[in-house]
């Protein structure tokens, strides 16, 4: 069967500098898969190659078996694709039911439609609700982050992209975005999960793969991954007990 | 004359200057670019409408709409789109020269003089109201001034489109990654800056009977002095820089004595460079998006 998402023989580089060198990963239909990688792996380029962003200097971006080269990010996004960035960049000066709107720009709704599907979202984070009508700009980071995946998840996408959602946020405000990671990965949704935080990662995903210096190193499960202790030494340059992991 | 009277002239010189600045202004709070070259899209409408004047009006209008509005999105399509990513310096730089080249065609396709259009003569006959004799012409700028920037206003706070815009203007690369189609909307912009290009036009020719391939210049820089000292971006900003510019205009037409006239657009800049010395951020600071747009 083909894989939802093929990434194959990938390199991208910025000038001088290769971000990411060579590298293939894949993901099948309905799958989470955590990518884990210190500082600088090529987390963030790989996922913004994906969502066509930056550039492949060579190999090629499979959906579905489909090459996406010369796709435009907006289209991609009509393709399925959305991404969440590392820098949420909600829309400061919308509101925060503006920004869920504007999510669906590539589906053609009625008024009711796209009502109901923002209706969803606030069901999801029920904070956004409350503060449907704020400028996004006032919200606090979290609540930002909620609004960075609602929007995302307005497109109706196939395989949402999520980079390092966690980052910043409060531990409790952690909890609500994983649990809806959870749900949305219970509906079906493909999910390519960037997280520095390996522990909270496995707590989700099926199956992850260890980055580094813009290669992929390991791969398994969070399981296999975890007792080999390899994202120990990837993470921190050493070895810890695997326990300590769990989440 | 009365202070009304006055009023009024104001207002109605200020209406074109607002819709001028109003037209400046979207394209530079959606995509950060001064156009030089707005001013040539109500001069080459103006030529239009001299081709066509022997049209019943409406299909005269229509004609110069048409084409005014073709004629901008090819400029944003041939042209700005090419360097959409450039710094803003080397935009304006592009504008600068397509405006200029503009003005050449025109002059070997019609010459530099002056040419004369006797369009639609009843909108300037005057009207009483209560006692005041103004020019039709006079009403209809101020109201069309009114009008568009009532429905451009509603239209950006509420359409899809609007919205849209708005995400382009505050974050371009985020707004393609959420699927907005920014090409598109930019389009849609430059094709509403070339409405109101073309409302300037229509009024503009029919109080003067006359044009130049170079008089778009004059009301291009009338235009960016509202814009700026509106606060450079802000909708109710331009309009009410354009009005400013027109109220001032209007007073020197009246106290200045008859040989300092001609040096009257000297005298308006440099009541601008006062202001602007005064109120360096303009009248109105920019401070969300929905004003910059
Ligand atoms: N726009 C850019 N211009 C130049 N170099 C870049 C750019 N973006 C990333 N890099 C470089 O590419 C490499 C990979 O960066 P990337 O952001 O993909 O890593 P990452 O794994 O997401 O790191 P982090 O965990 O810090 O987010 C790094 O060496 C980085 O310095
Ligand atoms: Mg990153």
């Amino acid at each position: 069967m083909t894989p939802h998402l093929q990434i194959e023989d990938v390199s991208v580089t910025y000038g001088a500098v290769r971000a990411l060198n060579r590298l293939s990963i894949h993901a099948a239909k309905g799958e989470t898969v955590a990518l884990i990688g210190p500082n600088g792996a090529g987390k963030s380029s790989l996922l913004l190659a994906i969502a066509g962003v930056v550039p492949l200097r060579s190999g090629a971006v499979r959906l579905e078996g489909r090459d996406l080269a010369g796709q435009e990010p907006e289209q991609r996004v009509g393709l399925g694709i959305s991404l969440v960035p590392e820098t949420r960049d909600v829309f400061k000066k919308l509101s925060t039911h503006e920004n869920l709107l504007i999510g669906a720009s590539r589906r053609r709704l009625t008024r009711a439609q796209m009502q109901a599907d923002a209706d969803r979202i606030y069901a999801l984070f029920p904070r956004l609700a409350e503060r449907h009508n704020h400028m996004a700009g006032f919200l606090s980071g979290g609540e930002q982050q909620m609004l960075a995946i609602g929007r995302a998840l307005m497109a109706e996408p196939g395989l949402l992209m999520l980079d390092e959602p966690s980052l910043g946020l409060a531990p409790v405000v952690t909890d609500a975005v994983y649990a809806a990671i959870a749900t949305l990965r219970d509906q079906g949704t493909t999910i390519l999960l960037v997280e520095q935080n390996a522990a909270r990662a496995f707590s989700v995903c099926d199956r992850a793969y260890l980055m580094q210096a813009g290669q992929v190193i390991e791969e398994g499960s969070a399981e296999t991954l975890s007792a080999r202790g390899s994202v120990e030494s990837v993470l921190f340059g050493r070895s810890a007990p695997a326990k300590e992991l769990r989440p | 004359m009365t202070l009304l009277q006055m009023l009024i002239d104001a207002a109605s010189v200020g209406g074109l200057y607002a819709l001028t600045a109003i037209g400046i202004g979207l394209i530079f709070g959606v995509i950060g670019l001064v156009n030089f070259a707005y001013g040539e899209y109500i001069m080459v409408g103006a030529y239009v409408l001299l081709l066509s004047a022997g049209l019943y009006w409406p299909f005269a209008i229509g004609a110069v709409l048409v084409f005014v509005v073709l004629f901008a999105l090819a400029s944003d399509f041939l042209v700005f789109r090419q360097v959409r990513r450039a710094p803003p310096e080397t935009l304006m730089i592009v504008s600068f020269g397509l405006s200029f080249m503009i003005q050449h065609i025109w002059v070997v396709m019609f010459g530099s003089l002056t040419k004369t259009v006797n369009f639609l003569p009843a909108i300037n006959r005057s009207v009483e109201i209560a006692g005041l004799r103004i020019a039709g012409v006079s009403l209809l700028q101020i109201a069309a001034t009114v009008v568009l920037t009532t429905v451009l206003a509603l239209f950006i706070k509420y359409t899809r489109i609007g919205y849209q815009m708005r995400a382009v203007s505050e974050n371009p690369r985020m707004a393609r990654l959420v699927g907005v189609n920014s090409n598109w909307v930019i389009a849609v912009a430059f094709a509403i800056s070339a409405v109101l290009a073309v409302t300037v036009t229509v009024l503009f020719v029919a109080q003067t009977g006359s044009m130049t391939p170079f008089f778009g210049v004059s009301l291009t820089m009338i235009g960016f002095v509202a814009t700026v000292i509106g606060g450079m971006g802000s909708l109710p900003g331009c309009a009410l820089g354009g009005f400013l510019v027109g109220a001032v205009t209007t007073i020197l037409q009246m106290v200045l004595p008859p040989h300092l006239q001609p040096f009257r657009e000297a005298f308006v800049f440099t009541s601008v460079i006062l202001m602007l010395l005064v109120r360096p951020q303009g009248l109105i600071a920019v401070r969300s998006a929905w004003e910059r747009v």
